[in-house]
């Protein structure tokens, strides 16, 4: 009988480290010894990196979403809608179950089911606010933006950690770069507001951060942990008892890993599913990996952090198959383009061991980010490289 | 200290883009009552980040123990 490997959530995670199974596999997927199975919500795959930009104009919808099947080795079998739509994970029998009731026995699973927003979770923000961190929210943002005449801006991340954790720095400060070209910069206060202190909680970065936000006359409100928000009035209401009047507000809604994480019960109190920060094998259960957004390690949720760890799940995952390839394990490896204008950015490359030396924000690195975003599809996705 | 059940334990050695506050003050803020998140930290600094936070924030730090470089430290509700 083949080997069934699942990979539970096909986005940004569950397509790199298909395909390098795919690749590491090679011959036992053309024997027929092997079989990977891709299950996800939907038949498209969304680049949500890409949404930022967007959201400032930078980028078309078009350019974000591609169809899942495209990207995939055309080896790997792909299952969408109700057939790939997981309603329980079942570690102890080793299966998954999706939405059509099909029970799905796997080998191996590799869980890459991602991040959930629960704007519930505060009152009144969904209504009151918009986000780069939604497709159709985004593409709110980039009218709204269009249309804007000055007032004030607040932006706001609700709960730490969410997925790609610069972005709400790029987002104010592509924001401040955006209304000075527009000749609209003194007409806006622009207001950050954060959970700890500071703007970013790693010290290198948010010292470095803070200096620009400064220096671009940007007022930082941190500790702010958003309570409430009134979609009416348009006030922000923090647990420290600010209260913030604001024109447009500007949400990083609070994230929790997948629902079916939840009702399967294997993830925290947040749905964010144990992991072994070495191995990347869920712990206790050793025929199980986890990738990407999914789960409880301290580092960024970034694509850039799912293909780091690709490398690593696709080698053991392979190995525990072959029993030839040896083990790897993760270092904590994370790269992290900021933007700092809409034409100019800095990056951070760090790991478990090593801190990020952000260099001085230029073109060259926009460019980077720029180039990083066009080679997704083409590169990164089909793990290219 | 028998009766506190940890909820989870936390290594912030290695903290990535939420930093170590960034992890704990979304852990702390789920736990319960009688509950405590053990936390793993590297050096003085982060030592004394997290017993101001504990402290601004109204959580009791129950116990800290110095273990080499690293300090282990139970906060509670
Ligand atoms: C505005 C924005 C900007 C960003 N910028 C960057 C950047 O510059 N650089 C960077 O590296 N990262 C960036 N990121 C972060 C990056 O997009 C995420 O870290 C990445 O998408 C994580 O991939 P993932 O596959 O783990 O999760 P996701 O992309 O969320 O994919 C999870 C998949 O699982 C599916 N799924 C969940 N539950 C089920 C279920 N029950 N059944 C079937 N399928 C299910 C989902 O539908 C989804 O397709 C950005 C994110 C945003 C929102």
């Amino acid at each position: 009988m083949a080997k069934r490997i699942i990979i539970a959530g096909g986005n940004i995670a569950g397509t790199i480290v298909a395909n390098r199974l795919a690749q590491k596999l090679d011959e036992e997927l053309n024997k027929g010894e092997v079989e990977i199975v891709v299950l996800n919500k939907s038949e498209e795959h969304v680049y949500l990196p890409g949404q930022l930009l967007m959201a400032f104009g930078l980028e078309t919808p078009g350019e974000l979403v591609r169809k899942e099947r495209s990207l995939l080795d055309r080896r790997i079998k792909f299952l969408h809608g109700d057939a790939g739509t997981m309603t329980k994970i079942d570690v102890e029998n080793r299966q998954v179950i999706t939405a059509d009731g099909k029970p799905h026995k796997y080998d191996y699973l590799v869980i890459s089911t991602g991040v959930e927003y629960t704007w519930e979770e505060v009152p009144g923000y969904k209504e009151a606010s918009l986000t780069p961190y939604e497709f159709d929210s985004a593409l709110k943002m980039r009218e709204a933006l269009e249309n804007f005449q000055g007032g004030t801006v607040v932006i706001n991340v609700a709960k730490l950690p969410h997925r790609c954790p610069v972005a709400p720095i790029e987002t104010t400060l592509m924001l401040d770069d955006y209304l000075r070209k527009r000749g609209l910069r003194e007409k806006t206060r622009i207001v950050y507001t954060y959970p700890v202190e500071g703007v970013f909680a790693r010290p290198i970065t948010n010292k470095m951060m803070k200096g620009i936000f400064e220096q671009r006359g940007i007022e930082v409100h941190s500790p702010f942990n958003v309570t409430s928000v009134n979609p009416n009035e348009k006030i922000i209401e923090s647990q420290e008892g600010e209260k913030i009047k604001f024109d447009m507000l500007i949400a990083v809604p609070p994230n929790q890993g997948a629902k079916v994480i939840g009702d399967s019960g294997i993830g925290d109190r947040r749905r964010w599913v144990p992991t072994d920060k070495l191995t990347l094998r869920m712990k206790n259960h050793s025929d199980v990996y986890v990738i990407g957004d999914a789960t409880d390690l301290p580092v960024s949720k970034a694509g850039s952090t799912a293909d780091f760890e690709s490398y690593v799940v696709a080698n053991n995952l392979a190995n525990d198959i072959k029993g030839n390839l040896g083990v790897k394990h993760y270092g904590g490896d994370v790269l992290c383009y900021i933007a700092t204008g809409t034409d100019q950015a800095t990056y951070i490359r760090f790991s478990y061991t090593m801190n990020e030396s952000p260099p001085p924000p230029s073109y060259i690195h926009w460019w980077g980010k720029v180039m990083y975003n066009k080679m997704y599809w083409t590169v990164t996705a089909k793990a290219n490289i | 200290m028998d009766q506190v059940k940890i909820y989870k334990e936390l290594d912030l050695t290695s903290a990535g883009c939420a930093g170590p506050l960034g992890e704990l003050n979304q852990v702390a803020g789920d736990l319960k009552e009688g509950e405590a998140v053990k936390v793993i930290l590297e050096g003085k600094e982060s030592k004394l980040l997290v017993e101001s936070w504990a402290k601004k924030k109204g959580f009791k730090v129950l116990d800290v123990k110095e273990e080499g470089k690293k300090y282990v430290m139970l906060i509670a509700k």
